[in-house]
């Protein structure tokens, strides 16, 4: 039983990180430049997008999966956005929680219908960052607010807030287009 | 039209993701990465596979104790004197332990009986069988699964006429949980879950590091009524 046991792992195995690290790192870095427009900067920040991953491996089920890109790509972004506002000193959404906010409900208290459904997933596929990225992490990868709060850098009482307001956001973007008809509350 | 709901809003939300993927996976844009990149990123890889042995050798270890453990009861329990003493000593010195006493059975009718092994019919997806022992003289057997992320599954079946009967659980207690209508009994050593049940002389005992409810699923696949 010992030796089967000590063979379990073959050298040919390739770990969940090396795998991860060869199927993503061009489009992390792709994400990335997107948003900084410097090759050594996006390196950078796919270096250290794979740092914070080594110490979440196991919220990693499967290395193809849209989950685990949604995963990726939320950690290279927020950390691309952090650096960008850092350096241009401009203001972006990691403020979200200097803004004003209404204090809404949280569900989206709406009626729709199949149209509807199709176009709310276009508006959330348009949605901005962080907004995006915390709804997937939230609502698709199951994440909690601190869970969120600890790769995107942020706290959870931020992670709250851009969830509200990603909310309020597709609230309006549907009105914008005729679709939202309950209470404006 | 229908009432807008978190549940349907999460459908929503899986359905751009999954849409996403799809387009971002047909992105062939390949860049050419630095060597300063490359050699960061190579003692990256290096100690998160280091980080992947240490955690791996720790659930070997804990399925090396286990075994050796049960070894070693084997041949306590072929002294009889010796086999309640030892009963009594886990009783003692644990506060939480599970007993699967072997009055439940008749033990002639069980040493006249054949050994018929109960193998796995089900197991998660991933999931090969990379060991399996079958012992005919003390009418046990064990079989372990792997995946590729090496998570391993351990699932055993032996006697109670021949093997422990005492199950200890160091911190939480074990729940009493029901597979395919009998009891059995779920507990947790860190990241390792387990399930021990008794039937018609036999102890059954699964563990790995999957969930619980996988766990369920797997034992309830098995033949045992």
């Amino acid at each position: 039983m010992i030796t089967f046991l000590l063979s379990i792992e073959s050298p040919e195995d390739k770990s969940k990180f090396e795998r991860l690290y060869l199927l993503y790192r061009n489009k992390m870095y792709y994400v990335a430049y997107d948003i900084l427009k410097n090759s050594q900067l996006a390196e950078n920040i796919v270096h250290d997008a794979f740092v914070v991953l080594i110490d979440h491996l196991d919220k990693i089920e499967e290395v193809e999966s849209a989950k685990t890109w949604g995963y990726l790509n939320a950690i290279v972004k927020s950390r691309a956005y952090n650096y960008y506002k850092r350096e241009k000193k401009m203001s972006y959404y990691g403020d979200v929680s200097e803004e004003l906010f209404i204090d809404r409900d949280e569900p989206l208290d709406i009626l729709i219908n199949q149209d509807i459904i199709k176009e709310l997933k276009n508006i959330i596929k348009g949605l901005p960052s962080p907004y995006k990225e915390v709804l997937y992490l939230q609502y698709y990868n199951e994440l909690t607010g601190e869970e969120i709060a600890v790769i995107m850098g942020k706290t959870p009482e931020n992670v709250r807030q851009i969830v509200k307001r990603a909310k309020q956001k597709i609230k309006l973007q549907l009105k914008e287009r005729g679709y939202y008809g309950g209470n404006d509350r | 039209m229908v009432e807008m709901t978190d549940e349907l809003l999460a459908q929503v939300i899986e359905d751009a993701c999954v849409e996403e993927y799809t387009e971002m996976m047909s992105d062939t844009r390949t860049h050419e990465f630095t060597k300063d990149f490359y050699a960061e990123m190579d003692l990256l890889i290096n100690n998160a596979k280091k980080k992947t042995k240490i955690k791996h050798r720790k659930k070997i270890t804990f399925l090396l104790v286990a075994a050796i453990i049960i070894l070693n009861i084997l041949t306590v329990v072929a002294n009889e004197p010796l086999r309640i003493k030892f009963g009594k000593l886990i009783g003692t010195f644990y506060h939480n332990y599970i007993e699967f006493t072997q009055e439940l059975f008749d033990e002639e009718s069980m040493e006249n009986s054949t050994f018929v092994v109960r193998k796995l019919v089900y197991t998660p997806m991933g999931y090969s069988l990379i060991s399996e022992n079958e012992n005919i003289d003390t009418m046990s057997y064990n079989a372990i699964y792997t995946d590729k992320d090496n998570n391993i599954l351990d699932y055993g079946q032996a006697s109670i006429y021949n093997s422990v009967t005492n199950v200890t659980i160091d911190k939480e207690e074990a729940q009493k949980i029901k597979i395919n209508g009998m009891d059995a009994y779920y507990y947790q050593d860190q990241e390792i879950r387990s399930i021990s049940m008794e039937q018609e002389g036999y102890l059954y005992t699964l563990s790995g590091t999957c969930s619980k409810a996988e766990l369920i699923k797997i034992l309830e696949s098995l033949d045992l009524q």
